[in-house]
């Protein structure tokens, strides 16, 4: 009894404890993220330029973005750049992390040359494309007749031109995966794979086996990270093409911020940014479903 | 931000005693009251704080210019040098926050967008008598409010003329022209790119730098065709003109007939002046604010200028900058140093060190630090600004006329847009952002 009766009051101790401790957190979390959300959600359902009172207009906002063709003409290039740069990036990470979870010669300098485009600015690596993909006398170009190839519009050719930026992209990404995935698979047990080698099994099958499904918390952390970050890309395509040619790298963080900096149009920007929330919290809950139903299988 | 001044010792007693609430209101005071503090005791001081963007060259005039109002008045200037575009989000930050700097730089296309706010000072007690009637008087117009009050200086202007590659031209016999009444008509100037894109192994031989928030500069071949965005009372848009047609017409010609380079299109991440050193394209339009980047960078040929295009009329783009003052609580100190900055003798030091032009009449005889040779060209080009395309590019709406052309641009260019209705999608634009302002 004595026991029993003592647990609640320890329990409700360590929570006042935890509430105390992690109070910091939340306040910063509260001041820098949750009161800006609450504005940003008021905001997208007036007319507001930044300077005096915002005028309520309803949902005026999100009726304009509905039929806004450069709204849907940016949202779509998000769409598709997410859909090819996050797979490219997990998958190449992965691959750079199983090769270089050997035993090689120069390894750590290689996982740190896969590293550096990580840590180098957005701004940095956009400057460095733009000289690359220019198609006068870029390297890009400059490879491909070397090797008989025709050369790419990658300034002038929308398409050309959204695969220069997904490139850029993945480039810039693939070592974040890569050393989450390198501590991911140091997390698995030596012994599960001698027991698979025992049974026979083929590296093919212990990959699709044992690795794969073992990495995937890691998996689904990469995922949901990257599509977040594919849906804020923003330095990356200012520095490249300026949203061109002809809107075909405009993305929706660029046309928010157009929208709100350059044009003054606060409001509609603050609508354009909750849309952005929406689209990228129903996309996180999509996969934190799938993941839970993957671990409870 | 300063590190709050709490100890390790405070802080866990305030998280016994006191908890989230506690800890989250005293954090915040004492975030504030340290910033508060600094900038209080900046104010007693007397020190002024200047938001700007600018190259090595600028960002040293501007130093010696606040050094010498130090001496001269004990009073400091501090420069917050920002990257160009993050200036005026930096600006409107601090302006709503009720934190805006002391004095900022913007250019003459913004400055429309901030002296229908009332959040500018008016600086009119600061100046000395007679002190407007030395500026050119479309500028001045520029930094005045609805009022007719001044909130600002206009510190210097620049145009765009052309900077050609000179052994290029050469190789093809073309001789540019060395004054403004001798400057190409259009179809000489596309004469001349023919023969020089021959000459050259098919280098594109020109790109005009429209791209990004230069859309407006395709203004100038407006102006030159007779056309203005404006009737002369702002009121009505004419943009959709026979001039109009003719220019965008010319324009869009340029790209199709593979004269202009098709890598700047409006929608760019760059300005031809940053490929010009690589030996392509073989000319450019660029401002004068260019020489002393160009001097640096295209040390591989010799290069030259001569000036943009004429048709009915020559015409360049109104370039440059005003300075102006916050309505804060510095508002009075701040308008002195604008004064002060802008006065005959540090408007032409300023100039000559950073090869840009006078908004002063007083100011002559200047001695350029880069590329005197060139200059004249400037200096005479910058004559042919149209008074038409400076109400438009100082008016609060110029901002979305600049974004609609930024689009329509872009598709008559890269898209191949007919050109009527790329004039009327313009038209309409402008017209509804004339709405959005009444």
């Amino acid at each position: 009894m004595v026991i029993v009766g003592r647990r609640p009051a320890r329990h409700r101790g360590e929570a006042l404890a935890g509430l105390a401790l992690a109070s910091p957190a939340l306040l910063v979390f509260t001041v820098f993220m949750f009161v800006p959300l609450g504005m940003t959600a008021y905001y997208s359902l007036t007319r507001y330029t930044g300077f005096g009172e915002p005028r309520f207009q309803g949902l005026d906002n999100f009726g304009q973005i509905g039929s806004d063709p450069l709204f849907w003409r940016a949202l779509v290039n998000t769409g598709v750049f997410t859909v090819i740069s996050v797979p490219l990036s997990v998958l190449g990470g992965l691959g750079l992390a199983l090769l270089l979870n050997r035993h090689l010669p120069g390894r750590g300098l290689l996982r740190a040359l896969f590293y550096v485009p990580v840590v180098i600015s957005a701004v940095s690596a956009g400057i460095i494309a733009r000289w690359i993909f220019n198609e006068n006398f870029g390297v890009a170009n400059r490879l491909l007749t070397g090797l008989g190839l025709p050369e790419v519009g990658w300034q002038t050719d929308g398409p050309a031109a959204l695969a220069s930026v997904i490139a850029v992209q993945v480039w810039t990404s693939l070592g974040f995966a890569m050393v989450v995935y390198l501590a991911g698979l140091q997390g698995i047990g030596a012994e599960v794979y001698e027991a698979a080698v025992l049974d026979g099994a083929s590296r093919w099958r212990m990959l699709r086996s044992i690795t794969w499904p073992l990495l995937g918390p890691t998996s689904f952390f990469i995922v949901v990270y990257m599509v977040i970050t594919s849906f804020q890309v923003f330095d990356i395509v200012v520095i490249m093409t300026g949203g061109g040619p002809q809107n075909a790298t405009t993305f929706l963080v660029n046309y928010a911020y157009d929208a709100g900096f350059e044009q003054r149009r606060q409001g509609y920007a603050a609508a354009l940014g909750a849309v952005l929330f929406v689209i990228v919290m129903a996309l996180t809950l999509l996969q934190w479903r799938a993941g839970r139903r993957r671990d409870v299988a | 931000m300063s590190r709050s001044p709490w100890s390790r010792r405070q802080f866990l007693g305030a998280l016994g005693a006191g908890g989230a609430a506690a800890v989250g209101a005293g954090s915040l005071a004492g975030c504030s009251s340290s910033s508060g503090a600094g900038s209080g005791s900046a104010s007693a001081r007397g020190g002024l704080t200047f938001t700007l963007w600018g190259g090595d060259e600028e960002l040293a005039a501007f130093q010696a210019v606040a050094d010498g109002y130090e001496q001269a008045e004990g009073t400091t200037v501090t420069l917050d040098q920002l990257p160009y575009p993050d200036v005026l989000p930096s600006v409107d930050s601090r302006i709503q926050a009720g934190d805006p700097p002391d004095l900022f730089r913007v250019s003459y296309i913004d400055i429309g967008r901030y002296t229908t706010l009332n959040v500018l000072a008016d600086i009119s007690d600061a100046l000395p008598s007679g002190y407007a009637d030395a500026f050119t008087p479309a500028l001045w117009k520029a930094v005045q409010d609805p009022d007719g009050r001044p909130v600002g200086v206009p510190h210097h202007t620049d145009c765009s003329a052309i900077v050609y590659n000179a052994p290029a031209f050469a190789a093809a016999g073309v001789t540019a022209p060395t004054s403004l009444d001798q400057a190409w008509t259009w179809e000489q100037f596309t004469q001349a790119l023919t023969e020089v894109k021959g000459a050259n192994g098919g280098k594109y031989p020109v790109a005009i730098n429209w791209q990004a928030a230069g859309a407006y500069r395709w203004l100038s071949f407006l102006a030159q065709a007779g056309g203005s965005v404006f009737d002369d009372d702002l009121a009505q848009v004419t943009i959709a003109s026979d001039a109009g047609r003719k220019a965008l017409t010319y324009t869009q010609g340029l790209y199709t007939s593979g004269l202009h380079d098709p890598t700047f299109l409006v929608q760019a991440g760059n300005y031809p002046d940053e490929t010009f050193p690589t030996g392509q394209p073989l000319s450019i339009a660029t401002g004068d604010f260019n020489l002393p980047s160009l001097v640096t960078s295209a040390t591989g040929f010799e290069w030259g200028a001569t000036y943009l295009p004429r048709d009915v009329s020559a015409a360049t783009d109104l370039g440059g900058n005003a300075v102006v003052v916050t309505d804060g609580p510095n508002a009075e100190a701040a308008a002195r140093f604008a004064a002060f900055l802008a006065n005959a003798e540090n408007m032409k030091s300023f100039c000559e060190a950073t090869t840009v032009l006078p908004t002063r009449s007083d100011v002559t005889g200047l001695t350029y630090a880069v590329r005197p040779d060139l200059m004249p060209v400037f200096v005479e080009q910058a004559t042919t600004i149209p008074d038409s395309l400076v109400a438009a590019s100082t008016s609060p709406v110029f901002t979305q006329v600049n974004q609609a052309l930024q689009q329509q641009l872009e598709g008559a260019f890269a898209g191949g847009a007919d050109v009527d209705s790329t004039l009327d999608a313009l038209q309409k634009a402008i017209e509804q952002a004339l709405q959005q302002q009444a």
